[in-house]
């Protein structure tokens, strides 16, 4: 029996496979660490869901000691450079300091994600296709704040309807 | 001086020949940032000139700009950098730029793109009057036209990227400068104010960020840029504007029905100082020239016209009071020219009731 690719301890008694836009994805996970990161199994969105809610029961001390080294790796720009001026450094920025930036945008602004013009050439909030391509990306990569909002926006235009496949081999 | 042929054709964001009443002019702003590309504060001087380059020349192709003026800011002499600040056509900020940094210009001096300011590009239409929709129509024709010929740093959940998080999103500030003289002299102004910054609009003054609102004079923008869409924003500011000119309008109908001999006493006291005193200083010359501004509107001054003050709030700016008179002046002299000026654009002025 395979073990958990979470905490590599227990055996996975969870087979998580979501199918999006052709592509296959694959999890095998314990239980406990199926449920510490509130796998909800009925809206197709269930992998982004779970990877999602795992970054957020992640140990607290153990991000704030990742955080004092970030640096954003595309200008070199630290996190003490942005705490100073408030500004950043490139576009890339703002998914390297996503953290940081969630709650001032969220202080900030009347929302926290887009609603107006996008360039003709960029992914529209309503190209639901798109979006899950780039929900993928990020969910591969482990950027979750992009992951959250990309999710949101596919919820936002699909009114919530399930559309990937999950299967649950909780025994 | 570079900026003299533009200043020449007087097309500011002041009417200079009509009125417009309480509301002076409507401003519409876009930030833009390239892709791939560090934001102008963090980049290098060689970073920063090749962006520059880039976007001038894509600048270039847009229909609307097609006889624009590029102004490369290493080049620019001080008196050209102020009268640019004078007619809001850059910020304070960008005045200091040197290297790297330039103003794409419109003839008619309606449209202004800076390259390389806080964001690679701060496109801004600005004209007289409120004319909210008209100058955000403008600047979105000029962005889309723009980005048929550059990328632009977006992502789909959070707009367009800027380098300061306050204008991710739309990108998009609208602001509207009116004239509350009225509202200052029944004592509402701060409660006004406040009652604005409630409503999560910026005000400042006059001069831009961190600047007092002499005269009564503000400007009134929006706060959030993520969030709402770009008509949600400027109809929200459009109908708090227009509450807001209700006030003043009641505030000048109270101060003329009930205290009109208050109105008349402040509006002789501008007029006299204007027309007599020796030194007036640009900050002093704002105030008084605001109260003139209320007493034409009142119809307790005659022998000047609105348009004719907005030229005098123009004109005794620093920058465009040593173009005026063709030279570098000292403090002390833009005092005394100031005042020289004033009088004798006043020479036929008067308070409508004189006394018997």
């Amino acid at each position: 029996m395979q073990k958990c690719q979470i905490c590599g301890k227990k055996e996975a008694t969870v087979h998580l496979k979501q199918v999006l836009d052709g592509e296959t994805l694959e999890m095998f996970l314990c239980k406990e660490c199926a449920q510490k990161g509130g796998l909800s199994i009925d809206t197709g969105l269930g992998m982004a869901e779970f990877v999602i809610g795992l970054a957020s029961a992640k140990d607290k001390e153990q991000k704030r000691r990742a955080e004092e080294e970030l640096s954003c790796p595309s200008c070199h720009m630290r996190r003490a450079d942005f705490k100073k001026t408030s500004r950043l450094g490139c576009p890339a920025c703002y998914e390297t300091f996503a953290a940081d930036l969630s709650p001032m945008l969220a202080e900030m602004h009347r929302g926290t994600t887009h609603v107006g013009k996008s360039p003709r050439d960029s992914v529209g909030r309503n190209d639901v296709a798109a979006l899950r391509k780039a929900l993928a990306a990020a969910v591969a990569a482990q950027r979750f704040e992009e992951a959250a909002r990309l999710r949101d926006l596919i919820r936002a235009a699909t009114g919530g309807a399930p559309s990937g496949a999950v299967s649950d081999d909780r025994q | 001086m570079i900026v003299n042929d533009l200043v020449k054709h007087q097309n500011p964001w002041i009417s200079l020949d009509r009125e417009t009443g309480i509301v002076v002019s409507s401003r519409v702003r876009l930030a833009r940032n390239l892709r791939d590309h560090a934001f102008p504060g963090w980049a290098g001087e060689k970073e920063r000139e090749r962006l520059c380059l880039e976007a001038t020349e894509a600048c270039r192709k847009v229909p609307r700009l097609a006889d624009a003026a590029v102004l490369d800011m290493a080049g620019l002499g001080e008196l050209d950098r102020e009268l640019l600040k004078e007619r809001h056509l850059i910020s304070v900020e960008f005045a200091e730029r040197r290297e790297g940094s330039a103003l794409v210009l419109s003839r008619d001096e309606h449209i202004a793109i800076m390259v390389n300011e806080e964001d690679h590009l701060r496109m801004q239409a600005i004209a007289p009057g409120l004319c909210l929709q008209e100058t955000w129509r403008e600047i979105d024709s000029v962005d889309t036209e723009m980005e048929k010929h550059l990328r632009y740093a977006h992502s789909p959940t959070l707009g367009y990227l800027t380098a300061c998080p306050t204008n991710v999103g739309t990108g998009l500030r609208a602001s509207v400068m009116v004239h509350l003289a009225g509202l200052r002299l029944t004592g509402d102004f701060d409660r006004a104010m406040k009652g604005l910054t409630r409503l999560g609009l910026a005000v400042r003054g006059l001069f831009g960020e961190g600047s007092e609102a002499y005269g009564g004079m503000v400007q009134v923008s929006n706060q959030s840029t993520l969030g709402e869409s770009e008509q949600a924003i400027l109809e929200r500011l459009l109908g708090i504007v227009q509450d807001l000119v209700v006030h003043e309008r009641n505030a000048r109908a109270r101060l003329v029905e009930r205290n009109r001999i208050v109105a008349l006493d402040q509006v002789s006291r501008a007029l006299a100082i204007l027309k007599h005193a020796r030194l007036i200083s640009s900050m002093e010359a704002v105030e008084l020239l605001s109260m003139l501004r209320l007493g034409v509107d009142l119809k307790l001054v005659a022998g000047v016209s609105e348009a004719g003050i907005n030229e005098m709030l123009l004109m005794t700016q620093p920058g465009h009071l040593q173009m005026h008179f063709g030279r570098k002046l000292d403090l002390k002299e833009r005092d005394r020219m100031r005042a020289e000026f004033v009088a004798e654009r006043l020479r036929d002025a008067d308070v409508v009731e004189r006394r018997r």
